[in-house]
């Protein structure tokens, strides 16, 4: 008795869901979700945990509220939105990308320059950590616009290939944070449920399985 | 409507016969407001302590025992909290933790009785610093453990501690007293003997553990610190530790700890002992 059933991790919705499953199965639980289906909730069975698909930004919401006693989000996305109240237990060597600075050139921005981003708080620390004073131009998507149509000369955006930047004449110029997919912990459930660290153990397991092996 | 206005009633019943069990206890309010240097209040002990040291007579009781109420802003969630915050000032250690612990003990017998499922975890920076101390890790980096852990970056963390300070690391989960007293360090442990009596007797109405990585919320903590849970329940029923902080000229010492209405009412569950005592 694992007390799996006691369980619930919610997981972003995009590309670390697709390697979530991965890990999932990997750890020996059957994944819940069908491929035409449109179901986010997944209640925990005795051999695995539930399951909660969510938004990125939603997810140490939903484990600070302790909705859900685990999450896996991206490191991006907790040191944009930090909640100190949620506990990141492991790192899980997937869905790995990087937090960038990129312009038209790789050189660094010569004086006070616009940066567009999603990324305002990891844009806005990078850049006071250097003395270096910017004028943030919050935008939510197709950030590698806004150096093309004059909107903001440089943009701090995540990157996984590259690719991207590169088709929008775009270069990196630094980077600022590399990211993975984290596991984060409801503070209280962490220390009242001996199967959050069980959950833990699995995953951490086979995330290091796999990583040693690439 | 009438669910909504009994559960509300519910909820105010628990708040004055906690205010009442304070009372009694000797404890006196202390009004504060919800607003700090323009933000809103995260946190009562500062306002307290500047309200208190607006007294320069210096003739305080001691302990000097005060109680605060009102919400509570969490920033990172945008959320407010319905929270009573209590506070024992004065140099006695370990005298005043078993006030401030004795007081936690007997609000949640007043509440509930026995209660198995609470588990009461303490955690000690003091111990923490010293622990590291006793593995070789230089201050600076034992500041940046603590750093981390009040952070909530547990894997950053413990990943340090594994390689620079294992036996430490161990320490760094829940544990039973004998388990996690027989982990320290020989010259650390007496600091943890003079807490068995106190740790025996919550023992009897809850379960204890003990656990390193639990450094509190806030960095003024300087020895004990501890956090009440409800297995089921996301957030602590309350937390707190003891504390030094500067307030103008006036340096205070202290033990205290914030209950958290909202966890403490399901806790309670409108048990009868709240609900109907009026």
């Amino acid at each position: 008795m694992k007390g799996y059933d006691r369980i619930t991790v919610a997981v972003a919705k995009g590309r670390i869901l697709a390697d979530a499953r991965s890990l999932w199965e990997r750890a020996g639980f059957s994944w819940p979700v069908t491929e035409s289906g449109r179901q986010l909730w997944f209640p925990p069975q005795p051999d695995r945990p539930g399951l909660l698909i969510a938004r990125a930004k939603d997810i140490s919401t939903l484990v600070s509220q302790g909705i859900a006693d685990l999450g896996i989000v991206g490191m991006d996305v907790l040191r944009e939105y930090p909640d100190a109240s949620v506990l990141e237990v492991a790192d899980l060597h997937m869905a790995q990308c990087r937090v960038v600075l990129a312009g038209k050139t790789a050189e660094w921005p010569q004086g006070p320059c616009r940066v567009a981003t999603k990324y305002r708080r990891i844009a806005e620390q990078f850049f006071q950590d250097r003395q270096h004073p910017i004028e943030i131009v919050p935008l939510s998507g197709s950030l590698e616009l806004a150096p093309i149509i004059g909107l903001a000369p440089y943009i701090v955006d995540i990157v996984d290939t590259g690719n991207t930047l590169r088709e929008h004449g775009l270069t990196e110029i630094a980077t600022i944070l590399p990211s993975s997919a984290l596991l984060i912990a409801n503070a209280s459930h962490w220390r009242t449920k001996p199967a959050a660290h069980a959950v833990r153990a699995l995953f951490q397991q086979e995330a290091v399985g796999k990583e040693s092996m690439a | 409507m009438q669910e909504w206005l009994r559960q509300n009633t519910q909820q105010y019943r628990l708040m004055t016969a906690l205010i009442t069990m304070l009372l009694d206890q000797g404890f006196s309010p202390v009004p504060t407001e919800p607003t700090q240097n323009t933000r809103f209040r995260q946190d009562h002990t500062q306002a307290i302590l500047e309200l208190l040291a607006s007294f320069r007579s210096g003739s305080w009781p001691s302990p000097l025992k005060v109680f605060s109420t009102g919400p509570l802003y969490q920033p990172e969630t945008l959320h407010w909290s319905e929270t009573i915050d209590v506070e024992v000032l004065g140099p006695q250690e370990p005298s005043s933790d078993f006030v401030a612990l004795d007081l936690v003990g007997r609000l949640m017998s007043e509440l509930s009785g026995p209660a198995d499922d609470l588990l009461l975890v303490f955690g000690h920076v003091d111990v923490l610093a010293r622990c590291l101390l006793a593995e070789d890790v230089d201050p600076q980096s034992g500041h940046a453990v603590r750093k981390l852990l009040m952070a909530g970056h547990l894997m950053e963390a413990e990943t340090i501690l594994a390689r620079s300070a294992p036996a430490t690391r161990e320490l760094c989960a829940p544990l039973p007293f004998d388990r996690f007293a027989a982990g320290l360090p020989a010259p650390v442990r007496p600091m943890l003997d003079s807490l068995r009596p106190v740790n025996d007797r919550l023992d009897r109405l809850l379960t204890t553990r003990w656990d390193l990585s639990l450094t509190g919320n806030w960095p003024y903590y300087t020895g004990l610190v501890f956090a009440l849970y409800l297995p089921g329940v996301g957030q602590p029923l309350l937390h707190g530790g003891r504390f030094v902080m500067q307030t103008g000229e006036t340096d205070w010492q202290g033990i205290g700890f914030t209950l958290h209405l909202d966890p403490l009412f399901q806790f309670s569950g409108a048990s009868a002992k709240v609900g109907s005592s009026t």
